[in-house]
């Protein structure tokens, strides 16, 4: 990795910045690791019952707002990029750049889950949310297979899961977004800036997969 | 070659790439390749396929995969090789049955 910017001093246990620098980056990515793991395992069950209800799985994935679901997706597209450029600018020492790309990013992530919401908004409406008001008859009348339940019990569960992400990284780009000093290599230095960029990263990662998984095997 | 940090071009035109092939996998979904293909989940296989390209080009873009230490690489790797054992197995099985 270049060293550009500022000249900074590595923390006490470390022999070089470079060596601090190699050590977050590998921190991180087990974590990130990890992250795989845990949605991972949602995915792998997803898959399974759609192998084995194909049809059903079908009608649910029909059920849902593709339109909205890919707005979403290309928000996250937008957001990442903007990540991108912030961990970019903090490279060059460009602290004012730094905080506006991560707002930007804020933003968008903000806008994800406004759009989240409307489509849960829908859900309610259409009677499809398990446990609170799901119905087996579709507004238009029709009866609703019995597995769509199921389809949108993962629905549910993985949305929520992903949001829960997406408003851990809002958090987190806010902390950046207004503390950030990439001066400073202790509390806000890049290090940590590349950590958050690399974790919204992630949460985009998680919905390019999850959008396909959910929305757009419609047949 | 070696590799250079990231630049602001590069990373618009990953973005660019994203969204074409964002474009790319909403329009094969409400076209049903399967119909156009012989054989089964022709569906999932290009929707996965088209993922996969993405999150190939997130990670080794925004992510700097590129630039990372090889060490920090595989164990960004493990977790998807793991994943990839899992799901393959289990569907393995579920087909065979």
């Amino acid at each position: 990795m270049t060293d550009s910017g500022p000249i900074l001093l590595p923390a006490e246990q470390f022999q070089d910045v470079r060596q601090q620098r190699r050590a977050a980056t590998l921190g991180v990515w087990t974590f990130l690791a990890q992250e795989v793991l845990f949605f991972g395992t949602l995915f792998v069950g997803f898959y399974a019952m759609r192998f084995r209800y194909q049809a059903d799985f079908a009608e649910g994935a029909r059920g849902l707002v593709w339109w909205m679901g890919g707005l979403n997706t290309a928000v996250l597209l937008i957001s990442s990029f903007a990540v991108a450029q912030g961990v970019l600018a903090g490279h060059h020492g460009e602290n004012k750049w730094v905080r506006r790309w991560f707002a930007i990013a804020w933003l968008l992530g903000i806008g994800f889950l406004g759009i989240k919401a409307a489509e849960y908004a829908i859900d309610y409406q259409e009677q499809l949310i398990p446990g609170l008001n799901f119905s087996d008859q579709s507004p238009d009348g029709a009866a609703r297979p019995s597995h769509v339940k199921l389809f949108m019990c993962f629905y549910f569960v993985t949305t929520l899961l992903h949001a829960v992400h997406v408003i851990v990284g809002l958090a987190l780009l806010a902390y950046v977004a207004v503390v950030s000093q990439t001066a400073r290599p202790g509390r806000v230095g890049q290090n940590f800036i590349e950590g958050v960029g690399l974790y919204w990263h992630f949460v985009d990662l998680v919905w390019i997969f999850l959008y396909p998984t959910l929305y757009l095997l419609r047949h | 070659m070696a590799p250079r940090e990231t630049t602001t071009g590069m990373n618009l035109a990953v973005l660019t790439a994203l969204m074409l092939l964002l474009a790319a996998t909403v329009g094969l979904a409400m076209v049903n390749v399967e119909d156009y293909l012989p054989g089964q989940h022709w569906g999932i296989a290009t929707a996965m396929t088209i993922a996969v390209i993405k999150a190939a080009l997130v990670a080794t873009y925004f992510m700097h995969l590129r630039t990372t230490e090889t060490t920090t690489r595989l164990f960004a790797a493990a977790g998807f090789i793991w994943l990839g054992i899992m799901m393959t197995l289990t569907l393995i099985e579920m087909a065979t049955r």
